[in-house]
């Protein structure tokens, strides 16, 4: 292969890359709906940041695997807020109870909130295509 | 023997550092697994959202350390001068400082919390200084080579894209990014998915240059299919991460576009496939046995693995083995049956032609054995847990996360006496090879040339 042709091919991959990321970057219609974080979530993504929560626990199948996934867990039948201020405060067999304030708790259950309004985790709620492609339930 | 190349020991100081990082990988993944049988394990003492950064940050900077010292080695074959060896030992005296920092705040419950790079956002900074005066040390040697061979455009492309997606993981720290959950979640897994594409450009790279010293063959890493093969190659690490993020509610042209990609990865599947017969007949070299012995490995994992990636890459098939154990014996197969394998064929090699070691073979081999085995019975725990939770997940009426995990206790049983075997195998192959270089060193056994001696003897 000759190297003008070599340049030409990784010239036009390396541009079409660039101008993927900065449209990703500042597409405002790359979501569906608004998933901005109020600024308690904010606070509340950020104490679970430092406690790196997502070493055990997941949002869309994304993190860890030793604990369920929480996208939903604030609208989850026998769960939501009194739920998730327990469990962080008094932990289970495997989880450690971190000793949280109260704001502390009502920021993360806030963060979860949010998470939960960006839509459902949930594998059952998508449907496969013949494509072999998938569709999410508010994308009908 | 080169002179100039005498006082260079940049290249062995980052492989003995990533040997030790490996058996930290082994040992923190060990003790990691023990949580699956027993959750409350060491708890208040070092706990899984300790032991799991520990883990990853070992298993990604071995990779990296790995990877960075096969290639410095490469440069003694071009030019080695003072300005290059104060640029490798600035890169490893940088990242050495960082490294104890991270693990220590990791020990003390201090952390960054996103996938892969868990530690505080400030040691950022010493990571990508290090790996800037590895780039710059790159172009000045390599600047001078006149024909490029495919591993050396792998390598800067490891190299470069490295660099981009350690910068684009931490845009989280803006707000443009870090205040949209959403956003927040592409980019991150934009850049991680990119991430391993570009160490796996290091590392293939480094195959391709191994495989190349094996059989003495120059013209295959600068034939046309050769880059064809990096073009596609490179066109999947850009644009087919989206496979990690299917069921994320993001504008569903980001599907589409990593569905078709990922799908172009058949034609290199098939590829391997059509190659088996040739690439098998290379092993009738006994002076280079032990290296061709590790990459032969990695050959098979690799079929494996890529088999495991077209398929979790169809979306229709995602949504059952996404965020089960499935994706987890991807990852493990991808980093210990393919990366680790290669890596430590590189090591053994450079072991072998740097102190003319030739007694290890035997040790080698076993224990390369016992660790393929080892790595075959956990994939296959994890397949068959990943399996069941994706039943799990689809079921209408399941039962609660705690039952469904407590159901899975015979396969992690298998899991942990398999990641045993592994600690065992990995541990031993990296003892034999430290020692190699130790006794290397203790004896002034250095001809200077690891690979060159090498093509001598074969």
């Amino acid at each position: 292969m000759r190297f003008v042709v070599k340049i030409s091919i990784l010239l036009v991959l390396v541009c079409s890359f660039a101008m993927y990321s900065v449209h990703l970057y500042t597409d405002t219609k790359l979501l569906k709906k608004s998933t901005r974080l109020t600024d308690a979530a904010f606070e509340g993504k950020m104490i679970w940041q430092q406690n790196n929560c997502q070493s055990c626990h997941q949002f869309y199948g994304l993190g860890g695997y030793l604990g369920p996934d929480l996208t939903n867990v604030y609208s989850t039948k026998d769960k939501g807020t009194g739920y998730i201020g327990i469990m962080v405060q008094n932990g289970s067999i495997t989880m450690p109870a971190y000793k949280m304030s109260k704001t502390e708790i009502e920021k993360v259950t806030e963060f979860l909130r949010c998470m939960d309004e960006t839509g459902k985790a949930d594998p059952r709620t998508f449907k496969a295509t013949e494509t072999g492609n998938i569709t999410r339930e508010d994308e009908q | 023997m080169n002179n100039k190349s005498t006082f260079f020991f940049a290249d062995r100081l980052f492989l003995a550092t990533a040997l030790l990082m490996l058996i930290g990988v082994v040992i923190y993944g060990s003790l990691a697994s023990v949580y699956y049988l027993a959750p409350g394990f060491l708890k208040n003492y070092l706990g899984f959202s300790q032991l799991r950064p520990l883990h990853v940050t070992s298993v990604v900077f071995w990779i990296l350390m790995a990877a960075s010292g096969g290639v410095y080695h490469s440069f003694r074959e071009v030019k080695i001068n003072r300005l290059i060896h104060t640029l490798a030992l600035a890169h490893y005296t940088i990242w050495f400082v960082a490294l104890v920092a991270i693990f220590m705040s990791y020990y003390n419950g201090i952390f960054g919390g996103r996938e892969y790079w868990e530690f505080p956002p400030k040691y950022a900074g010493f990571i990508a200084a290090g790996w800037f005066f590895f780039l710059v040390s790159y172009l000045i040697v390599y600047r001078s080579l006149k024909q490029w061979s495919v591993y050396h455009w792998m390598w800067l492309t490891g190299i470069v894209c490295f660099l981009f997606t350690f910068f684009e993981n931490y845009l989280w720290i803006f707000p443009f990014v870090n205040r949209d959950a959403v956003k927040d979640l592409t980019i991150q897994w934009k850049s991680n998915g990119s991430l391993v594409g570009s160490w796996n450009q290091l590392v293939y790279g480094l195959a391709f240059y191994l495989m190349e010293k094996i059989s003495g063959d120059k013209q295959t890493a600068r034939s046309g299919i050769s880059f064809a093969m990096y073009f596609l190659g490179l066109f999947n690490l850009m644009f087919n991460w989206g496979h990690h993020i299917y069921t994320l509610p993001t504008a569903s042209y980001v599907r589409i576009i990593s569905y078709a990609v990922s799908m172009t990865e058949w034609i290199i599947f098939l590829r391997i496939i059509f190659l088996w017969k040739k690439t098998n007949a290379v092993a009738g070299k006994p002076a280079m046995r032990i290296s061709f012995d590790f990459l032969n490995s990695s050959d098979h994992w690799i079929l494996l693995n890529l088999f495991l990636a077209l398929l979790m890459s169809i979306p229709a098939i995602n949504i059952y083995t996404h965020g089960t154990h499935v994706t987890v014996a991807h990852a493990m197969g991808t980093t210990i049956g393919i990366n680790t394998l290669i890596l430590l064929g590189v090591s053994a090699e450079i072991m072998k032609g740097s102190c003319n070691e030739t007694n290890s073979y035997p040790v080698l081999k076993r224990w390369l054995t016992v660790m393929n085995i080892s790595l075959g019975a956990m994939l296959l725990s994890l397949l068959v847990v990943g399996v069941l939770k994706g039943v799990w997940q689809m079921n209408p009426n399941q039962g609660s996360f705690q039952q469904m995990m407590l159901g899975f206790r015979p396969y992690f049983i298998l899991m942990f006496c398999s990641g045993i075997g592994l600690l065992v195998a990995v541990a031993a192959i990296s003892v034999v090879i430290l020692r190699s270089f130790i006794l290397c060193y203790t004896r002034k056994k250095m001809p200077g040339y690891g690979f060159g001696s090498l093509m001598k003897e074969g």
